[in-house]
Parts: structure tokens; C-alpha cells; sequence
């Protein structure tokens, strides 16, 4: 059975879709057999994301209701050969998730796949307790400001009280902290709150710290999970992150101001 | 230099006004046979002194014809405050009546809901055993945790937005940043233990002060919270 990891967070905007592409891609990289599942009904955005819009045909919605099976609506990616996507529906709402389909479609799933990548929409109604129900482990996503983290505290709550292990009286979700848009400048003018600040009000496991970069959304716009752009320090630090997840431990990089280069004081880059 | 100093730390206002829940004695009056009334004042009050001297008294005028004037009011106020009790106000008044009472300072109080006394008083629920809860883990926000039957320990932190509750005390070991509320059920002797102050909202026994008028000198710091007479008073620890 499959591994199944959520990607939430609880505000909107902070990663979680940029997230779950370049997780789902990095498992994919080191010969994990995953698919992503878009669970952002109406308001779809994995398939932009990965860069698989103009290939959709059937949703995850048609594969609850029985329009279509599993196969019928898995996309392949171009890239890489372990991975798949499964987009949500852009013309339905949430209503159309029920959790008794959900588990159905994870159940098999979790037969052909190692991982599975769950796309949380924001928020902390159906659409986000029903992308969390099942989960195994849960990457929190938070931007280093109030608003954010205070939604992501809420989002552990939730996580610890309504998933499928608290209601069996199983082992716990594994919670992870992924801290996203880090910038060691805007922390520097007090502009942004420390990593030390987060952690000590979140109190959860770091797996990440991934740093403000206009990669992102270049990526964004070629379809393009931004882990793929090796040379971006966001690249970069969501490769960290997977190893990390798979047990490696590496120290956290992109933490602190980059000291300009020669160059870069003369020409002020 | 002028006399005026820019008050920038948070002021704590000068008055509060809370709605208070008090339970009063109340004389029923059904006639005004005056002698009657000394001797039975005076066989209560011998029977339980403690529980007569200085108590504030009600004195129910329902059963007393509304159109009659209440002349001996007067000579009552005056034979509750002789027996050591302290007459403030009157309640089921009528308007003669009414204007009476506040001519010799009495309040007029809302009139009794007339209550029948059950026939069979059921035995009275068993109250818990006192009992402590401890947690161990951070109570997150939105999370709200009730300790129903004694103290409340909390090992981990409380985040903006969580609330803590207990019927006796509350001990935080880790950072108390959402709402702490100790007594809640009218438990005046219940304390506030923190080991870093950063509530959004204190409270014992109902009486409670939000995180803009706690004082900075107190704020992040070891703090004691308990109830001292009306008021909250806070202690470093």
C-alpha cells in the first residue's frame, strides 16, 4: 500500500501547489513510482503546474462518480516515466467529494504507486479535511509571516483531531514543517519573522526551508516543477527537502544573506 | 519640560464595570405584624450569626397589597440593620411602594420569578472527584482544552488562538499565548501559573483582562495570576 503524503497548509498562496509538483517530481527522480492528485475542486492548478493542461480529459470527480476509472483520467508526465497526475475538476465544486470516493480512488492507487502526492486546497473545510483524511504524513506549508503561520498552527490541530489515524486511534500523522519565500534579507530588516521564530511557534520537524526565487514562478509559466531548473536556489532546496524526507540528513541551506561577490559590489547586482 | 508625559505603554483604564452574580438573602414579607417579625429576625439570626452579620438582605414585597402604602418600611430597614444585616433593596414592589424604597436609598430589584419547590428534590449530582489534567502536547490554535474537575497542567505551549480552561488552576509550562480562563465556574481561589506571559486573554472566576492592558513589565516573563478582591493582581514569579 501506498505511502500517502498531504500538502496542506491552511492559507492560500504560500506554496502548496509549487510544493506538491516538486515532491511528487523528486520522488518521481529517484525511481519512486508517484502521481499527485489535485484536490482543489473548481479552482484546479496542479495541471498548470506540471505543465499537462491541454491533456486533461477525465478528473478526479469523474473517477468518484464512476464516469471513468483510474486509468482513464491518470495523465503520464513527459519527463519522467514514474510519475502521473490526476487533475481535479475545474467545472464542479467540492460538493462532488465524498470521503467514502476518496477512499475508494487512494485504495487503488496505493496498488500501483510507492507515493502519493495529495494537492491541498486552502482552507480548512471539505475540500482540505478530505485531502488530509487519509494521509500518512503531512508537509505543513508556511510562509515566514503572522497571518501564515497562525493558519498553519490551526491546520495541525485539525491535522492531529480529523484524520482517519486520530478517529482509528492509530499512530499520528507524521507532520513535517516546510518553510517557504524565505528571504535572509527581508528576516534581516524585520520585515519577515526567523526560521528560530516559526519553529518555536509551530513546534514541528523542519524539512525544508525553501528561499524566495523568481524561479518559481518562471517555472510556474513553462509547466515546469520548479525542482527540474537545477540551478535555482528553490531547485535546489526542494531536492534537499525529498532527500530529507527519505531519511537523509543534510543541513538546511540558503539561510543567511548572500554575501555579494566582487562583482557584485561594482556592478551592484 | 512640561508637566505632560506621553503615555505610550499600554494604559490599564481606571474603571471596569462587570455584570457581578451575587446570591442575596431575601425577607419575604407576607404581613407587617412588626413584633413577629423582630422575634423571628432574632431567632435566624441566633441560629446562624455568621451568616447574618453585614449579609446584604432583599426585601420582597410581593405579597404585600400593592395599594398599601408601606409606612412601617421605614421601621424594617431599621430592624434588619439593628439584627447586624444590611438592607439593599427592595424587589415585587409596587410604584408606592417603589417610590418608598428609593426615599430611604433602597435599590428596586428586578420581581422573583415565582418558582414551585420541586416535590421529590432529586439527590443532588455527585460533584467529580477533584482530578488534574495534564497535556503534553502544544494546544494548537482553535483548539480548546476544558479541565472539569481541578487544575490544569500544560506542558507545551498554548498558541494565539487555542483556549485553556479549568475549574482550578492553570499551570503553563511552555509559552501561554491564546486564552487562559481558571475558575470558570466561580472558583474565586483559582491562580494563573505561567512560565512565559503572552495570553491573549486572562480570567478567574469570570473577572478578566485582554493581552492590550496586561502590563509590559510582565509580558514573556514567570508571572502568578490570581484574584485579589474585584481585581486580577499579577506577581513575577
Amino acid at each position: 500500500m501506498a505511502r500517502i503524503i498531504v500538502v496542506t497548509s491552511g492559507k492560500g498562496g504560500v506554496g502548496k501547489t509549487t510544493t506538491s509538483a516538486a515532491f511528487a517530481m523528486g520522488l518521481a527522480e529517484r525511481g519512486l513510482k508517484t502521481v499527485v492528485i489535485d484536490f482543489d475542486v473548481g479552482l484546479r492548478n496542479l495541471d498548470l503546474i506540471m505543465g499537462c493542461e491541454r491533456r486533461v480529459v477525465y478528473d478526479f470527480v469523474n473517477v468518484i462518480s464512476g464516469d471513468a476509472n483510474v486509468g482513464q483520467a491518470l495523465i503520464k508526465d513527459k519527463r519522467n516515466p514514474n510519475l502521473f497526475v490526476l487533475p481535479a475538476s475545474q467545472t464542479r465544486d467540492k460538493e462532488a467529494l465524498s470521503i467514502e470516493g476518496v477512499g475508494r480512488v487512494l485504495e487503488e492507487l496505493g496498488e500501483q504507486f510507492e507515493f502519493i502526492v495529495c494537492d491541498s486546497p486552502a482552507g480548512i473545510e471539505k475540500g482540505a479535511t478530505l485531502a488530509m483524511y487519509f494521509a500518512d504524513d503531512a508537509i505543513v506549508v508556511t510562509n515566514p509571516e503572522v497571518s501564515s503561520v497562525r493558519d498553519s498552527d490551526r491546520m495541525i490541530g485539525i491535522l492531529s483531531s480529523k484524520s482517519r489515524r486520530a478517529e482509528q486511534n492509530l499512530e499520528g500523522i507524521r507532520e513535517y514543517l516546510l518553510v517557504t519565500r524565505y528571504s535572509p534579507e527581508r528576516v534581516a530588516r524585520g520585515e519577515m519573522l526567523a526560521l528560530e521564530d516559526v519553529q518555536e511557534i509551530l513546534s514541528l520537524e523542519l524539512i525544508g526551508v525553501i528561499p524566495e526565487s523568481p524561479a518559481v514562478l518562471n517555472s510556474s509559466n513553462a509547466g515546469i516543477p520548479v525542482i527540474l531548473d537545477r540551478e535555482s536556489s528553490a531547485g535546489i532546496a526542494y531536492n534537499d527537502m525529498v532527500s530529507r524526507y527519505l531519511g537523509d540528513d543534510l543541513p538546511h541551506r540558503f539561510l543567511k544573506a548572500e554575501k555579494k561577490g566582487l562583482f557584485g559590489r561594482l556592478f551592484g547586482a | 519640560m512640561t508637566g505632560l508625559t506621553a503615555n505610550i505603554d499600554q494604559t490599564i483604564p481606571a474603571f471596569d464595570l462587570k455584570a457581578g452574580q451575587f446570591i442575596i438573602a431575601t425577607l419575604v414579607l407576607r404581613d407587617l405584624d412588626i413584633a413577629a417579625l423582630d422575634e423571628f429576625l432574632a431567632g435566624h439570626v441566633a441560629r446562624s450569626p455568621a451568616f447574618f452579620d453585614q449579609a446584604p438582605v432583599a426585601i420582597d414585597l410581593s405579597a404585600i397589597p400593592s395599594r398599601e402604602q408601606l409606612e412601617d418600611l421605614p421601621m424594617i430597614v431599621g430592624m434588619l440593620r439593628g439584627h447586624g444585616m444590611i438592607p439593599v433593596g427592595v424587589r415585587g414592589a409596587s410604584d408606592e411602594q417603589k417610590a418608598q424604597a428609593q426615599a430611604l436609598e433602597l435599590a428596586v430589584m428586578p420581581a422573583a420569578r415565582i418558582v414551585a419547590p420541586p416535590l421529590d428534590t432529586p439527590a443532588a449530582p455527585a460533584k467529580p472527584a477533584a482530578r488534574t489534567m495534564i497535556v503534553e502536547k502544544p494546544v494548537r490554535s482553535g483548539q480548546r482544552i476544558y479541565a472539569d474537575a481541578g487544575d490544569l497542567v500544560l506542558l507545551a505551549g498554548v498558541s494565539s488562538g487555542a483556549e485553556v480552561m479549568a475549574e482550578g488552576h492553570i499551570h503553563a509550562y511552555g509559552a501561554l499565548r491564546g486564552r487562559a480562563m481558571a475558575g470558570v465556574s466561580g472558583n474565586t481561589e483559582a491562580n494563573i501559573f505561567c512560565r512565559e506571559l503572552g495570553a491573549e486573554l486572562v480570567s478567574i472566576a469570570g473577572r478578566y483582562r485582554v493581552s492590550e492592558n496586561l502590563e509590559s513589565r510582565y509580558l514573556g516573563r514567570a508571572v502568578r495570576i490570581c484574584l485579589s478582591g474585584e481585581g486580577l493582581d499579577f506577581k513575577l514569579l
